[in-house]
């Protein structure tokens, strides 16, 4: 992994198209479930991927990135909720606009995950899709370990209500 | 039955980021890239040096107008005794504003607790301590009223001794003002004496060289200026200054009084006498070399 940048000198081209290839699924998915809506999206990739642009630290590995990218994205996305200039959306709306390529099944759980509230879905998301752990999550989020495990639990419990006793 | 987690994982394996939207950020990213280098390029300075520079900058400025403001207002660059019994002194700042005063005696700390000239002009000041209700009992017919001035600057030496003369608490009570060396200041504070008094103390110790420093701090101006009178009477020199007391001021060298025709090898370069006859008449008086030579006048302009 590359250290920091040294000198000022912003990332190289090479270097920052690479880094949108392996990590805009991951953020295109987080801001679906945080944002629902497609305009909001494409401003939160611009924000995540120019703080990386200029990011002047170094990574110790590639978990490292990926986690920067998280918490750059999640800390993003709560931003552009709060900021006056999001634009107008409408629950599920970015979801509506993908619902064709996506398979009922898919749609309806994607559904249940988005319907939850906010503090439950950056956790299910990142244990159950990412596969980090409770200890991991807790560090990400900023978030006690125990507190993660009960965030775990309880969305755990409204998705099989919603989505049915069977899963 | 499909585990919880591998339904969820289905499902968020159908969103993905668009190829237009992959694209749309990375001309983004192009762009910003293109204009961080115009401006790193324009800077001459990359971010973090610039920014250290930035602040490396706005410290020194920080220091600098806190040093400034520090030289304007609270470094003294003048000092101004008041001698009669009442020793007081005056620390000025380059505005001519009183920034301390201080009593070398008890009858000055009486005197300051009656009044208080902290922050303003010197004359002021003067005016205001001269004409104090404490002053009165010791401006007497023979009290010998001595303002002594001490800087580095010869313009504002010259001008402020001109304006102690000129003013009325100097004219009123026939007073004189004197210049001394700046570096005498510490030494007089340092023998616990005012500026003025430790001048007199200088010049009697050439005519009375077991005299000490505790015995001037219990005589008054008028005592001390009595004394060198007598001596300068006694060896048949008369300059020619009566101040009624018998007393006249002398001061040590300052080394740098150009043009003043006052330097004196012995540490003593003028003195301001008094004429009772004619009061407020300040004048500098060349040192003698010796305790025999007279003075001669300089008289301020009224």
């Amino acid at each position: 992994m590359r250290g920091g940048k040294g000198g000022g000198a912003v990332r190289s081209e090479v270097e920052v198209d690479s880094a949108v290839e392996r990590y805009s699924d991951m953020i295109r998915r987080i801001c679906l479930y945080h944002l629902k809506n497609a305009a909001d999206t494409e401003d939160v990739f611009q924000t995540v991927f120019l703080k990386y642009l200029l990011h002047e630290g170094s990574f110790e590995g590639p978990e490292h990135e990926k986690a920067w990218f998280i918490r750059v994205t999640l800390n993003a996305c709560r931003d552009y909720l709060k900021s006056f200039f999001r634009h107008s959306a409408l629950p599920l709306e970015e979801l509506a606009e993908e619902a064709a390529s996506i398979p009922p099944e898919q749609t309806e759980v994607l559904e249940a995950v988005l319907a939850l509230p906010a503090k439950y879905r950056d956790a299910i998301y990142l244990h159950y899709y990412e596969g980090y752990s409770a200890a991991e999550i807790g560090g990400i989020l900023g978030k006690k370990e125990n507190t993660v495990y009960s965030l775990l639990g309880r969305g755990r419990a409204m998705l099989r209500k919603a989505l049915g006793g069977d899963i | 039955m499909m585990r919880q987690d591998n339904r969820i994982r289905e499902a968020f394996d159908c969103i993905g980021a668009s190829q237009e939207l992959k694209a749309s950020t990375k001309e983004f990213l192009r762009d910003a890239r293109q204009r961080e280098a115009g401006r790193a390029g324009g800077r001459g300075l990359s971010r973090p040096a610039f920014r250290l520079a930035l602040g490396a900058a706005g410290a020194m400025l920080t220091v600098f107008l806190c040093i400034s403001a520090y030289a304007l207002l609270w470094m003294p660059v003048a000092y101004v005794s008041i001698d009669l019994n009442p020793s007081l002194e005056l620390e000025l700042n380059r505005l001519d504003r009183v920034i301390a005063v201080r009593a070398y005696n008890g009858d000055g700390q009486g005197i300051l607790e009656g009044v208080s000239v902290k922050g303003m002009r010197y004359e002021d000041a003067i005016e205001s301590i001269v004409g104090s209700e404490g002053m009165q009992p010791y401006l007497t017919q023979d009290a010998a009223l001595t303002f002594t001035v001490a800087t580095d600057s010869a313009p504002r030496e010259e001008r402020m001794l001109e304006d102690i003369a000129r003013s009325s608490g100097c004219v009123e009570h026939g007073g004189v003002s004197v210049r001394a060396d700046m570096s005498l200041v510490e030494e007089a504070h340092g023998n616990g004496l005012s500026l003025g008094k430790y001048l007199a103390y200088q010049v009697l110790l050439r005519y009375e060289p077991t005299v000490t420093v505790e015995d001037c701090h219990e005589m008054s101006m008028s005592q001390i200026s009595g004394r060198i009178e007598e001596h300068e009477h006694g060896a048949n020199h008369g300059n020619g200054h009566d101040r009624g007391h018998g007393g006249h001021e002398t001061e040590p060298e300052r080394g740098d009084e150009a043009g003043t025709g006052n330097e004196m090898g012995n540490g003593i370069i003028d003195e301001n006498s008094r004429h009772d006859d004619r009061p407020g008449e300040s004048s500098t008086v060349e040192p003698a070399e010796q305790p025999t030579e007279h003075p001669t006048e300089h008289h301020a302009e009224q």
